[in-house]
């Protein structure tokens, strides 16, 4: 088990032991990857731009100053080289500044999806989050699962606090649209 | 939507997120990523030299300051008045009669503090060395 904290491991790199990035890049690699393929939409490219981000990070080591968290420096850098590749490849993201005003029935979904097993619940969720565009399910991911704070995902998007807000509301509304939407076509199709 | 609805959302949106399979690298990830990384390490000259900071400079200045004046008003002041040669003693007494003249100010002004501000001043030093010990072993760890 590792207790060592990120500042430790960047500061023996900066003392010039490069060997201790791995520690890093394996405590991070997961979420990177996961953050430029929900971006990206591509394994392949999502490999890549999480790999460019890790070596930019590395040789920007020295302007990291600890102001923030070393992870949340990292995934700014993350995003960003999923959004130039992303510029560069000419892809199409829709925006998720649509209307979502539709009203969304909370306490029947809620209560469907608690009373599926555990299996059949990662299958919706995975489903629904398909459904979503990549700049919403990195939102997701980096507030649900990675527990950035709303500040933090400023940071790392380089929106403003209140846009963070009200696209991670649109975001949240319409992952339950499409969960919604899952398990009303589930039903129809047993019926 | 009212608050409390949307409040209750959130919980759930964060326990189903942690049901949430995340997607795997490839097995050479890591390898890969310091495969490039070792190449720009190699590639760039290794600094022999640790960058000397801003306060590193200050204070390194001033220490060297206080040294010459400390030697300008004591021990070269001595040698120097010792010559009889005019431009020594003009010398002596333009210059270093009137920092033999501070030092011996300041000095008599520390004689004169009470030893409670020594013993006070030893402590916060020893205090903030502590602190500043503890807080490295703490964030390096």
């Amino acid at each position: 088990m590792n207790f060592r904290t990120d500042n430790y491991y960047i500061g023996k790199i900066k003392q010039g032991d490069p060997s201790a990035y791995a520690v890093l890049v394996d405590k991070y690699k997961k979420l990177a990857y996961n953050v430029a393929l929900q971006l990206t939409e591509n394994r392949e490219d999502a490999e890549e731009v999480a790999q460019d981000a890790f070596v930019k990070a590395y040789q920007a080591l020295d302007t990291y100053k600890g102001d923030s968290k070393f992870s949340t420096w990292l995934y700014r850098i993350v995003y960003n080289t999923a959004i130039s590749r992303m510029r560069k490849k000419k892809l199409n993201t829709k925006s998720i500044d649509e209307d979502y005003s539709t009203s969304v029935s909370v306490i029947a979904t809620q209560s469907s999806v608690k009373k599926m097993e555990v299996d059949e619940r990662k299958k919706f969720i995975n489903l629904a989050l398909e459904r979503m565009n990549g700049d919403e399910k990195s939102l997701l991911t980096l507030f649900y699962l990675e527990e950035n704070s709303v500040d933090e995902v400023s940071q790392v998007t380089g929106l403003s606090i209140s846009n963070v807000k009200v696209k991670l509301h649109r975001a949240r509304k319409k992952l339950y649209l499409q969960l919604e939407a899952l398990l009303q076509s589930e039903v129809k199709a047993i019926l | 939507m009212d608050k409390r609805e949307d409040l209750k959302q959130d919980e759930f949106i964060t326990k189903l997120m942690k049901d949430i399979d995340l997607k795997e690298p490839s097995d050479q990830f890591t390898n890969q990523v310091m495969d490039q990384v070792m190449q720009d390490w190699l590639s760039k000259p290794v600094d022999a030299k640790k960058p000397v900071s801003k306060v590193q400079w200050i204070i390194g200045s001033v220490i060297v300051v206080l040294i010459l004046l400390i030697l300008l008003g004591t021990d070269i002041r001595t040698i120097i008045s010792d010559f009889e040669h005019p431009i020594f003693t003009r010398i002596d007494h333009a210059f270093l009669q009137p920092i033999h003249q501070i030092l011996s100010h300041t000095l008599k002004i520390f004689t004169q503090l009470p030893m409670l501000v020594y013993i006070t001043i030893i402590a916060m030093s020893f205090l903030a060395l502590i602190d500043k010990m503890l807080n490295r072993i703490i964030h390096y760890r």
